[in-house]
Formats: C-alpha cells, structure tokens, sequence
C-alpha cells in the first residue's frame, strides 16, 4: 500500500491509498481522477497516462527504459526531465507519499 | 440485401449451443450477444474443448478485468478458454502473449521499440510505396480479383516480414501456416504442424542472424538479449517472431478486407471519406470498433476468487472479455449499431486493453491509413464482384475475418 498524491493543473490535489500489485496509473483509474486517459491500459504504448513526479521527489523510482523514453516523445503535453508514465511506476511501499502532477492534456 | 436489413433478420445459427457464436453479419454481433449483454458476465460452453468458461460484455467491467493482476494470459492453465482442442504447444510455446508480471513485460520489451509510435511513422515513407507497388499488381490483374489474397494479405505480410528480417520469398509459407493457426476450420494436427514447421524455420533463421545480423527486428532482440545479460534461448526468439509474424499479418489483412468492404458496402461513408481525406484516421478507428476482428482473442484465466459485476469468478476459471459487445456499448459510442467515420474514437476495445494491448497497434493503424488514403482514389471503380454476405467468412477462427475478398474495377 502506497499513500500516492495527484496534483491536478488547476492545483487541486486528490490523495488515495494503492495497493499493490498495481501502478500509478491504475491508481488513478480505479479512483476515478481525471487527467489520466491510459487509453491502452498500461501497455507502455499511448503516451496518455503521462505524469510529471514532483521536482522534490526523493523516493526511489524504477529506471526508464527505452519504451518508456521514446513514448514520451509523443505526449500531449511536453516531456521534461521528470515526465513518466505512470503505468510503468508499480506501486510498493517505497513508493509511499509520491506526489506526481498531472498534465493539461493526455490526448 | 444490405447491411442494415439483414439487422432485424434472425440467422439460423441463433440457436448454436457453443462458443463462438455466429455473427449475424461480420459488422453485426451474434444474436445471442444481446442476452449476453444485458448480463454483463454469463456462462457458456466452448466449442472444441467443451469447458463451461465465462464471457464478459460491459465495456467498464472489461477494462477494469484487463488491468486486474489477478487475471492471467498464461495458456498453462487448464482452464484456459480454447474453443478449439488445442495441441500441447499451444500452452508451451507463446511468447509473450502468454505471460504474465515481469516475464511479459521483459520479454515484450524486447520487441516493443520497434512498434512505438515514433518508431512506426519512420516507415510511412515506405509503406505507402508498398501499397502502392500492390495496387499496381492489382491493376495490372484481370478483374475479378481476390482483393484480399492479392492486396489485404500481401501488403502486411510485406510489412512485418521486412521488420522482423523474414526473406520475402516466405509468404506463401507463413500464409499457410498463419491461416491454420488462427483459421476456424483447422485440425490440431494442422495446427501442430504449423507451429513446429514455423519454429523450425525460424530457428534456421536465427542461427543466420547469429552470423550475420542485420537492421532487423530479430537481430536487435538477440543484441539486446546479450547486452542485457539475460539467459535466452533459440526457443524465447522463434516464440516471439512467430507471434509478431502472426499478429502482424494475420489481423491487419482482415481488417483491410473488412473495411473495405464495410465502406462500400456503405456508400455514403466511402463518399465522406472522399471528400474529406482528412476523415482516413477517424474512419480507422471506426471500422476497427465496427469490426472488432479479435472479439474472441482477449482470453484470461483467474488466479484467485474475483468479484465481476455482481458474479463471483473462481480462481482456475476461464474468461473471454468480448470486445465487440463492449464496442456497441452505447453510453460509449452512441447509435454504436451505426458506422460513422467521424466518429473517430479511439476509446474502442479492437486493440484489447491492459499490457496485452496489441503491441503492432500503431503499426496497424499507420497501415490502413495508408490503405484507405490510397485505395479509393487510385481505384475509384472499385466494388464487391459478388454480394457482401455470400463471401464466406471465418467462422470460429482466433481473428474474424473474410476468406476471400473478390472484387472488380
């Protein structure tokens, strides 16, 4: 179980506990949170379940891998050095307290 | 008869007892989906293998199911919904289709590189001369034509074979055995066959990209493989090859037959499409959802007792998430019994769902794109040489879809 944060554009934020196994992204679609589509369902593959972790993020997050960084380079919203998708953060209790901001737009 | 008449008319396979069901029309569903539907999650019996397996309708509840990690792709299971008597290397060899967790997304992510959407618009250039060069074969044939062996089937086999590093000269091999390993009307022997026979040549293919690699797909995987550091075997690369070789020609030549026929079987829409060249993405992604070619493609088993919609699954139970009863859920595409090229949602479920979304999505869709942009203008003559619902259809089989396509011009 991971306490995770979704801080939407407009600066509302939306705190849900998720279990694990299951990521981010899935945390976010299974409470509803608008902002992230993930039309293919965490497949790493449509670039709509983009998020950017906040700058002051200290917890350990999985590498990118080179699926991850090329989808990225098709996001509605511009990538920058803290964009991820979230169907490619598995939550664990390490991940407990992550704060992540959604983006203007997935698709 | 059109299309829509034939809506109302119940077919005579109405009544079959197994799963699959017969379509009524290739665009419409079974008649028994409608009972189905209202349901939500029901019990039926499958052809072949005779389990008593559960289907899934409700577009919510498939996708939540499909990002479920207590569901499992595994064939291993002996639940595992075939609706045909499968022979044993239909459980043993499947690459990553048939895993789960971190054996299905290291293995995939061996092959998924080449299928991201960047990677795939890098090949525009060159698909559309590949489309090109088979609409010359077309026209240079006497008509009538099988639209679907010379075109639908040609182009992507074309396609896949150069991405993977597959010698041109295999199609006719890998369209025989492509066909028995997803066709309804296979035997298990025929099925066996072909995936040894298919193994057996891509191991003599490997064991040439070991020597001499190349830009290809099966080259880059050995490479990524060993800088990895990862124990792989001969068998982890003929596994993964055979499923992008099916995959990747298989289904994107039904859906080219399909909606080619779909559009000119519906007039109006073909003439909005001409009209409006910028319609050809959404109309993609409309004739997808109206065809929904691998409603019966998206099978799982349960690794532990699950709730869906009201009706408790048992662990060990076999599930099939149809997809083309989700994508006539009306609160999702409204009128969804009605084609509409503007549509254009790409909400629809003909891809599947989860992290078995079909990893060639965008290569598919970059493909009929190029497809439909040029077919019509280049052929504005083209029509059907025989009536829509005499052309026999594939009844059964793992990927919908039409035997022949014959057409004239």
């Amino acid at each position: 179980m991971a306490k995770i944060t979704y801080k939407h554009p407009n600066g509302t934020v939306t705190v849900v506990d998720v279990r694990a196994p299951g990521t981010v992204m899935r945390g976010a679609k299974l409470n509803n949170i608008d902002g992230i589509e993930a039309q293919c369902g965490g497949s790493a593959q449509c670039g709509t379940c983009h998020v950017y972790v906040d700058e002051a993020n200290t917890l350990p997050l999985p590498a990118m891998d080179s699926v991850e960084d090329d989808v990225l380079y098709g996001t509605a919203c511009e990538r920058n050095e803290f964009s991820r998708l979230s169907c490619q953060l598995p939550i664990s209790e390490e991940l407990d307290g992550l704060l992540v901001h959604l983006p203007e737009a997935q698709s | 008869m059109t299309i829509s008449d034939l809506e109302s008319a119940a077919p005579a396979e109405a009544e079959a007892a197994t799963f699959p069901y017969k379509r009524t029309c290739p665009f419409t569903p079974p008649a028994q989906y409608a009972d189905m539907i209202e349901k939500d999650v029901s019990e039926v019996t499958l052809d072949g293998s005779g389990l008593r397996i559960w289907t899934v309708t409700g577009y919510e509840t498939i996708r939540t199911l499909l990002t479920d990690p207590r569901l499992s792709a595994s064939r291993r299971h002996d639940n595992f919904p075939f609706y045909f008597v499968a022979p044993p290397e239909y459980r043993t060899e499947t690459s990553f289709i048939g895993y789960d967790g971190a054996a299905h997304s290291s293995t995939r992510r061996k092959a998924a590189l080449t299928f991201t959407h960047r990677q795939v618009q890098r090949l525009r250039p060159r698909i559309e001369e590949i489309v090109d060069e088979h609409l010359d074969k077309l026209l240079a044939m006497e008509a009538p034509a099988d639209f679907h062996r010379v075109f639908s089937l040609a182009v992507p086999m074309t396609v896949i074979c150069e991405l993977l590093g597959i010698p041109q000269d295999q199609h006719e091999f890998f369209i025989k055995h492509g066909t028995a390993l997803l066709g309804g009307h296979s035997s298990t022997e025929e099925r066996q066959a072909a995936i040894v026979e298919v193994n057996a040549y891509i191991s003599e293919l490997i064991k040439q990209k070991k020597e001499e690699p190349g830009e290809d797909l099966l080259s880059r995987a050995m490479a990524d493989y060993e800088a990895s550091g990862e124990e792989y075997t001969d068998r982890d690369l003929f596994n993964m090859v055979r499923l992008l070789m099916n995959g990747g020609h298989e289904t994107t030549a039904s859906q080219i037959s399909l909606g080619t026929a779909c559009l000119l079987e519906n007039p109006d829409q073909l003439e909005l499409l001409l009209n409006d060249p910028s319609l050809v993405k959404p109309a993609v992604e409309e004739l997808v959802r109206f065809a929904t070619i691998g409603d019966t493609a998206v099978p799982r088993v349960a690794l532990e007792d699950i709730e869906v919609a009201g009706q408790v699954i048992r662990k060990g139970d076999g599930i099939l998430c149809l997809g083309l009863a989700a994508n006539r859920d009306p609160e999702v595409f409204p009128e969804p019994e009605k084609l509409d090229i503007r549509r254009g949602s790409r909400k629809h479920l003909g891809f599947g769902h989860g992290v078995h979304h079909c990893i060639g999505a965008d290569l598919a869709r970059l493909e009929l794109e190029i497809v439909w942009s040029k077919l019509f203008q280049r052929i504005p003559t083209l029509r059907l040489a025989k009536p829509f619902l005499e052309i026999p259809r594939k009844e059964g089989a793992v990927i919908y879809g039409l035997w022949e396509l014959p057409v004239t011009w």
